[in-house]
């Protein structure tokens, strides 16, 4: 699937901003299943410097410094982005999930050290027992480790509601677990959570999802702004496999893929330091549309 | 119900008569290598080590190294105390230490390049990646696949016990800062001062060359191209507890002392912010955190780093030792890895024995932990705060929920076995008591090869329970640590390079913007405070008198005038009649908690502390003892008008002593500079508005004013002196205001701002806001005036409203002169916000 992104942070500040710093994860990485065709930043102010490298994880990090004296910052990125996240396979097909925690695990050695970051708590996400126990109905002995994440993705649809209005930030996970409420970075994070609490290696992914629904379909929740998901690891042979628990649905052609990271902490959109500003507003725009094969 | 008991004493965690004794031998004989001191300190004269330990004390009081009295104004902070006896090392004993600790700074250097670079430990299965990835000191900004193999650790510290069979053990290793090694060396520096003679008694080796060598170290960290190559040493401020120790360790590294906020980026350079523009900084040596160094990269709420440090290191720009992450390897659960490692970095048997530990992240270790929960202590493997857990010490629910917790969440528990550290004697009244004691050693790597400092820091932890807890360096009892050399040179082989030539130089070290800032405000706040108490004193004295007559009332009501015009006291007292109770109650108030006498001192202390390093010596005693001391006496008399007006004349003597101080001991660089204009325009102001307050009462009582103008400016002696006669207006007027010669007139004060103002780098030429020689000549006018007119009169263009105008337009110039200093030298950065840690900022939905 084809398709043209734009994605556009405004802020507004009370008193101006001598100095700003801003480091941004709005590139999309190129992945084997993903092609970034074109991708480019633009700010106003135009950035005194810019730099761009490679994260920890592998992302693209954008860094941005702005030396005028400003009271708007205004960045937006432009890509055009190939992608199709690859089928995955019949899911009670994948290996029980006791095993891919075993293997996660394994004495202290782990055989998959890369994965194995993703098995920790990490700055978002703590452990707590409640979370096991949400989680444990879905992973009942011996069961398809895919088929069990899947389930606990419809399950967290099922039981909680989407509601911009419950949650920020600064949430913490056990409240949004306890509320049932809040938006797709909380219910990611639940995920996250859940899956680690049972040993197995998750990672919190960042992106979009198609705007304009398909004729005949509903909107999909989460598409005027950023979007956030699961990847969960399902073994050597199946892989990384993507589920969206705010959709309920797994991920194929629909969504595409900006970042990835133990939560959204290590991938946030937009970060920065500035000096002065007082306090600001600020807003956010994104369109993702598929480009019409024909025109 | 049942009924709270007291507080069980900690049951003892190791049996002490096992522990090796320092000092006594199996058999009861003193070891000789202690010989020699024993009976340095029985043939001490006097009350012999309890005199002794009492001048220590003063010494390191004086110093400040006791406690960080500006983290806490009363000075309540915890005191550590110092015993003079230390723990000595035999030169052999030594010889095993230094190459067991080399080896193993070696291998934790080995270690942090693979951690940072490319991971090969974790991929062979050496090191368990779950004491890597969820351990927060594991910075993944500071990845870098091309990470050289060595020299992140620049300065690595261990904690060391002696275990009853006389060998050495590594408790822990500090490798995020080496925090104490300028306790080490402040300790020995006291101990040389206050038993001298304890040192002819052997060959002790000198700490001094450890610091040459790690200076020398230092800059050979900068990129080759730098010629002298800038250093700092970046410190959180003087409210850390440490702050002493940061600013002795730069004084003796002859580096400069900054805080995050000194520094900026220009063009991906860290520069540090002075006088003259910003200056490049090629190395920095940190005293903070990691995670706080780069609030973009790292902890966005750090306010003690600066943006772009981590990009400037990336770049080659800068060098900072540490390495950011050092920290990583502090975690005692590496223990059980290392022997393995060392094999696998080094090719090499690990030398040195460390306090076993098991990390439960596996099923053997969880299992034998288990098993014998009572010998160990038990913590997590991150967050050195953590308190450990004692098993041996719990009820047996207790013990079950912990071994649940265990099994549960095995990876993030490392168990300690418990140990019996040795005992090393301490002095108290009742003599020499046998204490545990833990040894912090030191060393620096020269890039070639780590060098251990011979000595250390040697502590007495008030608890076994503090031997796993991490303990601060500087709480407890501390002790000097003596390493004897095998020869009898005192000094240590470790070839440290000839130090630089260096060509005299006049102008001296750049002087940091917020320096220049500090010292601005201490000049003022010295002098507000001298102002304050001689308007206060004023006012006691008659008050003290008892009757008052109507001179007095007079006088008083212009003091109380002047009073609350600078705050001291409010409108009511001011407004009430002087002889009433609220004024009373009032004054000897004034000083007291709160009251903005108070919040002077408190800021003449902060600021002291903060430019310590551009004091002398004993302009800094006079802050933190006689200022100290007069403040508590404050605090006592409180309310009585008597210890009031004593403490009040400490007060202005402090304030002379100071000035003295600064006139003979600093030299006329910008920073006394910075220091006199800052005390000139203080006083400018009070000349005006305070000693010639009552000038500006209606109607004016002429004698009670100019008597009074003559007391505050200090200036009825020299009047009595010329004119032999009763008090007139003139020449009074030209005795305070006019004359040049009396460093008490307003028109001293102008001149010498005139001539700092001209010795100053004159940067943005916004500094012409004081018409020095225009005021100065119609102070001279305003004289002649009085001479000849008839001062009484009171209607515009009389001599009176002349003065009163030419008094409001010095310190309307004065203080847009202050305005215009801050604007030209001072750079004061608006706060700093982070972005982005608000999902309101993201919007992700």
């Amino acid at each position: 699937m084809l398709y043209d992104l734009s994605h556009r942070t405004s802020y507004a500040y009370a008193s101006p901003v001598d100095l700003a710093w801003h480091a941004l994860h709005l590139k999309a990485r190129a992945l084997p299943f993903q092609k970034v065709l074109a991708s480019e930043i633009i700010s106003a102010p135009r950035a005194s410097e810019l730099r761009e490298s490679i994260d920890h994880f592998g992302n693209v990090v954008t860094y941005l410094a702005l030396k005028e004296t400003h009271d708007n910052f205004i960045v937006e990125v432009r890509s055009r982005i190939d992608v199709a996240f690859p089928a995955i396979a019949d899911p009670a097909s994948s290996p029980a999930w006791e095993s891919v925690r075993d293997m996660l695990w394994n004495d202290g050695f782990p055989t998959h050290v890369e994965v194995n970051e993703f098995v920790h708590r990490s700055p978002l996400i703590a452990g707590h027992p409640e979370l096991l126990d949400y989680a444990l109905p879905s992973f009942a002995a011996g069961r398809p480790i895919a088929e069990a994440a899947i389930d606990l993705t419809h399950r967290i649809k099922k039981d909680f509601a989407y509601d911009p209005e419950a949650t920020d930030i600064s949430t913490p996970l056990l409240q949004v677990l306890k509320l049932r409420r809040g938006v797709c970075q909380d219910f990611a994070h639940v995920q996250i959570g859940c899956l680690r609490s049972l040993g197995l290696a998750a990672r919190y992914v960042s992106g979009y999802i198609r705007t304009r629904p398909r004729p005949g379909q509903e909107a999909l929740r989460g598409a005027d702004a950023s979007h956030a998901w699961v990847s969960v690891w399902c073994g050597e042979a199946v892989g990384w496999i993507d589920v969206d628990p705010t959709n309920d649905m797994v991920v194929t052609d629909q969504h595409v893929l900006l970042a990835w990271g133990r939560d959204f902490s290590d991938v946030s959109p937009v970060r920065g330091v500035i000096l002065g500003g007082g306090h600001h507003t600020f807003s956010v725009a994104v369109d993702l549309k598929p480009v019409d094969a024909a025109a | 119900m049942s009924i709270t008991s007291e507080a069980k004493p900690a049951p003892a965690l190791a049996n002490l008569d096992l522990a090796f004794d320092e000092m006594v031998t199996g058999q009861g004989a003193v070891r000789p290598h202690w010989q020699a001191l024993l009976s340095a300190v029985n043939s001490l004269a006097g009350n012999g080590l309890g005199e002794r330990t009492e001048n220590a004390r003063r010494l390191l009081a004086e110093d400040g190294a006791l406690y960080n009295a500006y983290a806490d104004p009363r000075g309540a902070g915890q005191q550590w105390q110092f015993d003079l006896l230390p723990v000595i090392i035999q030169a052999h004993e030594w010889a095993t230490i230094e190459a067991g600790l080399t080896q193993r700074a070696r291998l934790l250097d080995a270690l942090l390049s693979d951690i940072y670079g490319r991971q090969k430990l974790l991929h062979q299965g050496l090191l368990p990646p779950a004491l890597i990835f969820p351990n927060p000191e594991f910075l993944r900004p500071c990845r870098d696949p091309d990470m050289p193999p060595t020299g992140m650790l620049q300065c690595y510290a261990a904690d060391l016990v002696r275990l009853p069979d006389g060998s050495w053990s590594v408790l822990a290793d500090r490798t995020q800062l080496a925090a104490g090694v300028g306790y080490a060396l402040e300790n020995r520096r006291v101990l040389a001062r206050t038993m001298p003679e304890a040192f002819r008694t052997q060959p002790v080796s000198t700490l001094r060359p450890f610091f040459d060598l790690w200076q020398n170290a230092l800059q050979s960290l900068a990129a080759p191209t730098r010629n002298s190559p800038h250093m700092a040493l970046l410190t959180p401020g003087p409210e850390h507890d440490a702050y002493f120790e940061h600013v002795y360790l730069a004084r003796a590294l002859g580096v400069t002392p900054v805080e995050g906020a000194d520094l900026a980026l220009r063009d991906g350079r860290v520069a540090m912010k002075t006088l003259d523009g910003l200056k490049p900084v090629d190395v920095l040596l940190r005293r903070i955190e990691s995670g706080l160094c780069d609030p973009l990269e790292l902890d966005s709420t750090s306010t003690d780093g600066v943006v772009g440090l981590l990009q400037s290191v990336r770049n080659g720009q800068l060098a900072v030792a540490n390495g950011i992450g050092s920290g990583v390897l502090e975690t005692p659960a590496l223990t059980p890895f290392l022997p393995g490692l060392c094999r696998a970095l080094l090719g090499e048997e690990l030398l040195m024995q460390a306090v076993p530990a098991l990390w439960c992240g596996q099923a053997a270790a969880l299992e034998e932990v288990l098993h014998d929960l009572g010998s160990f202590a038990i913590r997590r493997c991150f967050g050195r705060l953590d308190e450990p857990v004692f098993p041996a010490t719990l009820e047996p629910a207790a013990i079950e929920a912990l071994g649940e917790r265990l099994r549960r969440q095995p990876f993030a528990y490392v168990a300690q076995r418990l140990v019996t550290p040795s005992l090393a004697p301490t002095w108290s009244d009742k003599g020499l008591v046998p204490h545990p004691v833990i040894v912090r050693s030191f060393l620096v790597r020269d890039g070639q090869d780590y060098h251990a400092m011979p000595g250390g820091h040697a502590r007495v932890p008030s608890t076994h329970h503090e031997f796993f807890r991490a303990p601060m360096t500087h709480h407890g009892i501390g002790k000097d640590v003596w390493v004897l050399s095998a020869d009898d040179v005192r000094s240590v082989n470790i070839g440290a390079p000839a130090p630089q030539r260096l060509a005299p130089e006049r102008t001296g070290a750049v002087l940091p913007s917020r320096a220049a800032d500090n010292l601005f405000w201490l000049g003022r706040y010295v002098e507000r405070l001298d102002n304050g108490s001689r308007l206060l004193r004023a006012a006691l004295w008659r008050l003290a008198t008892g009757t008052l007559g109507p001179r007095d009332m007079a006088e008083l009501r212009a003091i109380a005038h002047a009073l609350e015009h600078f705050s001291l006291i409010d409108t009511a007292a001011s407004q009430a009649p002087p002889d009433s109770r609220v004024l009373a109650q009032a004054l000897t108030q004034a000083a007291g908690p709160d009251q903005p006498l108070n919040d002077t001192f408190r800021a003449i202390q902060r600021l002291g502390a903060a430019v310590r390093d551009r004091l002398s010596g004993d302009m800094w005693q006079a802050i933190n003892q006689m200022l100290g001391e007069t403040r508590r006496r404050l605090d006592y008399g409180f309310g009585d008008i008597d210890r009031l007006i004593t403490a009040l004349d400490d007060l202005i003597r402090f304030s002379a002593t100071f000035s003295g101080l600064a006139s003979e001991n600093m030299t006329r660089g910008p920073g006394w500079r910075f220091l006199d204009i800052g005390r000139r325009i203080e006083r400018g102001v009070f000349i005006g508005h305070g000693a010639l307050g009552a000038f500006s009462l209606q109607p004016v009582a002429w004698e009670p004013a100019m008597r009074l103008a003559l007391e505050l400016c200090d200036s009825t002696i020299t009047y009595r002196s010329r004119y032999l006669a009763a008090l007139q207006p003139a020449p009074v007027l030209d005795l305070v205001l006019a004359d040049e010669s009396n460093p008490r007139s307003l028109a001293f004060q102008l001149r010498r701002l005139d001539e700092h103002l001209a010795a100053l780098p004159n940067r943005s030429g916004d500094l012409t806001v004081l018409p020095v020689a225009e005021i100065a000549n119609d102070l001279v006018a305003v004289v002649r005036l009085f001479e000849r007119g008839d001062a009484a009169k009171q209607s515009e263009g009389t001599p009176l409203s002349m003065l009163h105008d030419l008094l409001d337009e010095s310190a309307h110039s004065l203080r847009a002169l202050s305005n215009a200093i801050t604007r030209a030298y001072f750079t004061h950065v608006p706060a700093a916000q982070a972005l982005g840690s608000q999902r309101a900022a993201q919007k992700i939905t």
